[in-house]
């Protein structure tokens, strides 16, 4: 195949039948190759060892902000909510595995939106951020608010790639 | 009872207050999300979409019930602010029983 990811193939093909249809992957599959628009590979997916390894990766300011979300210390526990930057990213983000009858469907995770001067909770004002201090700024996170990776149920894939410093 | 919410943090604070006859629903991908074909997976006497009170939560609610026409809005308390959400309304000491007292008059007037 064209993108040339090996172990990745069923993931292209999975996002060529989203994007193009049936046809063009019938079309790949013939010719072996893919001579349409450049998409990025997907991200590998994630399995339920790489959750548990965010979630053991929750640092106090994490806790933090879960709490100050609203959320017990039990919901932060059975809910395996981590911290931790996603595979090939450097910015740390919450970490919120999407499972399903105990298994892991997908792993959201969100940008980490916190003031930099006074640690409250940001909203999105514009592109800007705007805390509850009334502090603006800019996200340092380049990315958009949520990265979704695909979940499996095969043992630990490898991912994440960095680890939060030890506090 | 089915509660249709904005965000998966949203999602897991109501659960946190959900009896056991009840649950809580998000696409996870923001307001704007919300794919006809889910409509039919959402099977229960009541459904109600509680959103955030700014104008992305309208658009997001107006969405779901155009899938979803049983779907009932359940607009937050107007003291929230205007871009208060569900989080915001628990931290402030909210209750499910006076969110029940929302959706159940959001339902006569529908009605």
């Amino acid at each position: 195949m064209a993108c040339g990811a090996k172990g990745r193939v069923g993931d292209y093909l999975a996002w060529l039948r989203h994007t193009q249809g049936e046809a063009a992957v019938s079309a790949a599959l013939q010719t072996g190759a893919w001579v349409g628009p450049q998409a990025p590979p997907p991200a590998p997916p994630l399995a339920l060892a790489d959750a548990i390894i965010y979630h053991l990766s929750l640092t106090p300011t994490a806790l933090a902000y879960y709490h100050k979300r609203g959320l017990t210390d039990d919901t932060i526990l059975r809910r395996r909510l981590g911290y931790g930057a996603p595979p090939g990213k450097s910015h740390q983000r919450f970490v919120l595995p999407i499972l399903s009858r105990g298994q892991l469907v997908n792993l959201k995770f969100r940008r980490d939106d916190t003031c930099p001067t006074c640690g409250a909770i940001g909203q999105s004002e514009g592109e800007e951020l705007i805390c509850l201090q009334g502090h603006r700024y800019r996200p340092a996170d380049p990315d958009e608010k949520y990265i979704g990776i695909q979940g499996h149920n095969r043992p630990f894939s490898g991912a994440p790639t960095k680890r939060p410093a030890p506090v | 009872m089915i509660w249709i919410v904005e965000g998966e943090l949203d999602r897991l604070v109501l659960t946190q207050h959900l009896p056991s006859d009840a649950a809580a629903v998000t696409s996870t991908g923001g307001a704007d999300t919300f794919a006809r074909g889910w409509a039919s997976l959402l099977k229960a006497p009541h459904i109600f979409v509680l959103y955030d009170n700014d104008e992305a939560g309208e658009r997001g609610a107006t969405k779901v019930r155009a899938a979803l026409p049983r779907a009932v809005s359940v607009p937050l308390p107007l003291w929230l602010g205007r871009r208060g959400d569900l989080t915001d309304y628990f931290l402030a000491g909210g209750t499910y029983e006076a969110l029940l007292d929302l959706a159940r008059h959001a339902l006569r007037r529908r009605r």
